[in-house]
């Protein structure tokens, strides 16, 4: 067995045996990073593997939020069709939004992802009736993962699920950047104007990828409603999108890995630093700082390094 | 060689924690102390109110553990900081129920907050005690069981108002509450009340909270010809909204009347807030001898005389360890609410009662009007008129009154 492959099963192990050695508020910790390790890695999916630096991803992740939320608080459905409304619903909406952005392309593409995120924040802002406006939906349950099956509402049964769905959004990621597609991808990140010139048009490519990573984010919102029981306009507000990038960049963009363990080492941080100060961003944001001067690759780019070094 | 040295130390370590810790674990039994964790705002433009919840918390501990705490056991506080934001709320209150091991949260600020804390105790088996959260809704449609408030909710502060301005000869009123769960609900309540009382609601707006510029909803003030200006707004949206109005000579068309009249708006508007009407929840001017005690032991701790939610606070965590006492528990959380449930509690300002159909704490409520008096540093709120709880809790689970 090769190295990564024995990596990536000692991961596996670890995860399926942590939650018969943690606390249950770690155990809660646990479930919240992997559901952000899930946003950091759709963001990666467009980010590190198409360079199209989106600044309002965390749109998608409310959209999701909202969409699971509403088939759990009104309907009382099983988690996975919420789930599936969710992703649904963040995809049907990065359509029309991506086919707009990808007209343009750098620091035009990433404005117009940020004005249409901004947009739909202030639609679940004013639209009171449906989203309850800035109070936000509350009490959604945690119901059952199919119809008249196990309750999902234990930490345990919850931190499953999330697993599951995060596992299985990393190797379909995995699979797409290997594909024919993924390299056409890459092929666009690196140049897009010869992509073009062989002869392909490039849009049609980045709208598919912008969908799919849009869907990704809202299966991670949609994973986070149910969780935390709530769902409010600030889960779709830009900090959450800036902070989409700070993982990605903390854990290694272009990696997958990386972007989760960025998101599981910037949710550490802030959960320690804010229990015991208010100022927890300076701190937060000087030790990003730190990590990009220091550690460029970020977490796993520099880890890689290393070890081809040694 | 230093490693192995390293090693054995930390056996030798080890070893000293695994024998003594039982050991430390069994003193520490002898006098475990009751939690009570507050996810509460300390950072931004609603921090006075966590620096309120904090200070009762404060004043209370002290006394409460000067008597030998509660069954025995000391009071402990845990505070963590919330922004301000329900969904970091929601995790912040997680993190006090699953690590710290609290039974009783309180302290929450905004009511959309409170709203999305509290529908995670049933699952969690806590329970969250409100002595800020104003929103009607908490003890109607989002009641649960494991829900207490203590305060004065947002609906029964417009009814004192309403109840004041019926005799008064003002027609026409304006009302401009923040845009989330109180602003709205108490600008619902008060538009009904005071067209049951026969007047006008001429117009109404809801600023998002955090507004810093006010000059357009004043010129709509001003257009609409209200004669007052009902507002619900938290925090500094009150005391930049007054001060802007006094510099656009709004206060001298429209008489401010607020829902909830505090010190700490007072304190920065200063003078040009003398004349503002409204409710207060605790006006420290009360004059109960239970009170007058109270405002001395606290300005000797905190140098300043207590806000409204000093008082609702030091209040609910009063009643809340007669509660327990009663209950003979701090740790079963049924026993607290079965012994919470139709209990009286003689407060600051008069008798309470926790209505068991709603866990709407059942209170007297005050019309208040800001004046100077030369026996204190700033203008202070006095009493106008005082109405009995039953006139001032609206039905059981709902925001109508009869």
């Amino acid at each position: 067995m090769n190295g990564p492959r024995a990596l990536a099963l000692a991961a596996l192990a670890a995860l399926a045996a942590l939650p018969w050695v943690l606390a249950r508020h770690q155990l809660s910790i646990l479930t919240d990073l992997l559901i952000f390790g899930l946003f950091a890695l759709s963001l990666d999916l467009i980010m590190g593997y198409t360079g199209m630096v989106s600044f309002g991803h965390a749109a998608y992740f409310g959209l999701g939020a909202y969409g699971s939320a509403l088939v759990l608080v009104h309907s009382g459905q099983p988690v996975p069709v919420a789930l599936l409304a969710g992703a649904l619903l963040a995809g049907v909406v990065a359509l029309p939004v991506g086919w707009f952005s990808t007209r343009a392309t750098g620091i035009y593409f990433a404005m117009l992802t940020l004005a249409f995120a901004q947009l739909l924040y202030t639609v679940a802002y004013k639209w009171r009736d449906l989203t309850g406006g800035s109070d936000g939906l509350a009490g959604v349950p945690k119901t059952t993962l199919f119809w008249g099956g196990p309750s999902l509402a234990t930490p345990h049964a919850y931190y499953f699920l999330v697993t599951a769905c995060v596992v299985l959004a990393l190797l379909l990621c995995r699979a797409l950047v290997r594909s024919p597609f993924g390299r056409a991808l890459q092929a666009i990140r690196e140049n897009e104007r010869r992509f073009v010139a062989l002869g392909r048009a490039a849009r049609p490519f980045k709208l598919v990828v912008f969908v799919i990573a849009a869907a990704l984010a809202g299966l991670a919102g949609a994973l986070f409603a149910p969780f935390r029981g709530f769902a409010s306009p600030e889960v779709m507000f830009w900090v959450l999108s800036g902070q989409g990038l700070m993982m990605v960049l903390t854990g290694g963009i272009g990696t997958l890995i990386g972007p989760i363990l960025g998101a599981m080492v910037f949710i550490l941080i802030q959960e320690v630093l804010s229990s015991y100060t208010e100022h927890w961003m300076i701190f937060s944001g000087a030790v990003f700082v730190l990590m990009v001067i220091f550690l460029p690759g970020g977490l796993v780019g520099t880890a890689r390094r290393l070890v081809t070094r040694a | 060689m230093r490693r192995r040295e390293f090693l054995k130390a930390g056996m030798v370590g080890g070893t000293a924690v695994a024998v003594g810790g039982p050991f430390v674990l069994r003193q520490a039994d002898a006098q475990n102390p009751i939690k009570i964790g507050l996810p509460t705002v300390l950072s931004g433009g609603n921090a006075q109110y966590g620096t309120q919840a904090k200070r009762a918390c404060q004043l209370f501990g002290k006394e409460v553990n000067a008597r030998g705490g509660i069954l025995g056991r000391p009071v402990e506080f845990i505070y963590e900081d919330t922004g301000a934001d329900p969904a970091t709320a929601v995790r912040k209150a997680q993190k006090l129920v699953e690590k710290d091991g609290v039974k009783i949260l309180t302290g929450t600020v905004l009511s959309s907050e409170a709203l999305a804390v509290s529908a995670k105790c049933p699952e969690w088996k806590v329970i969250l005690m409100s002595t800020i959260n104003g929103a009607g809704a908490l003890t109607a449609k989002s009641y649960n069981r494991y829900f207490f408030r203590v305060n004065t909710s947002g609906p029964m502060g417009a009814r004192a108002v309403s109840l004041y301005l019926a005799e008064a000869p003002m027609k026409r009123f304006f009302g401009l509450g923040s845009d989330y769960a109180w602003g709205r609900d108490s600008v619902a309540s008060f538009s009904a009340q005071i067209v049951a009382a026969k007047k006008e609601v001429v117009g109404r707006d809801y600023p998002p909270v955090g507004t810093k510029d006010f000059a357009s909803y004043i010129g709509k003030i001003r257009q609409s010809r209200a004669e007052g200006c009902y507002l619900v707004l938290p925090g500094q949206d009150a005391t930049i909204f007054l001060k802007q109005a006094h510099q656009f000579g709004l206060t001298r068309e429209v008489k401010p009347i607020m829902e909830i009249v505090e010190l700490e708006n007072i304190k920065a508007v200063g003078e040009a807030m003398v004349g503002t009407i409204g409710s207060s929840r605790y006006p420290f001017t009360v004059d109960t001898p239970k009170n007058r005690d109270f405002v001395k032991r606290f300005h000797a701790m905190h140098g300043v005389y207590p806000d409204m939610f000093d008082g609702e606070t030091y209040e609910g965590l009063e009643w809340l360890a007669q509660v327990m006492q009663k209950a003979g528990t701090a740790d079963d959380v049924e026993k607290i609410i079965a012994a919470w449930e139709d209990s009286s509690y003689e407060g600051l300002e008069g008798p309470f009662f926790m209505r068991k159909c709603d866990h709407q704490a059942v209170q007297p409520g005050f019309a208040v009007e800001v004046v100077k008096d030369p026996a204190y540093p700033h203008p202070v709120p006095k009493i106008l008129a005082t109405y009995p709880g039953d006139r001032v809790t609206p039905k059981c689970r709902t925001e109508e009154f009869v």
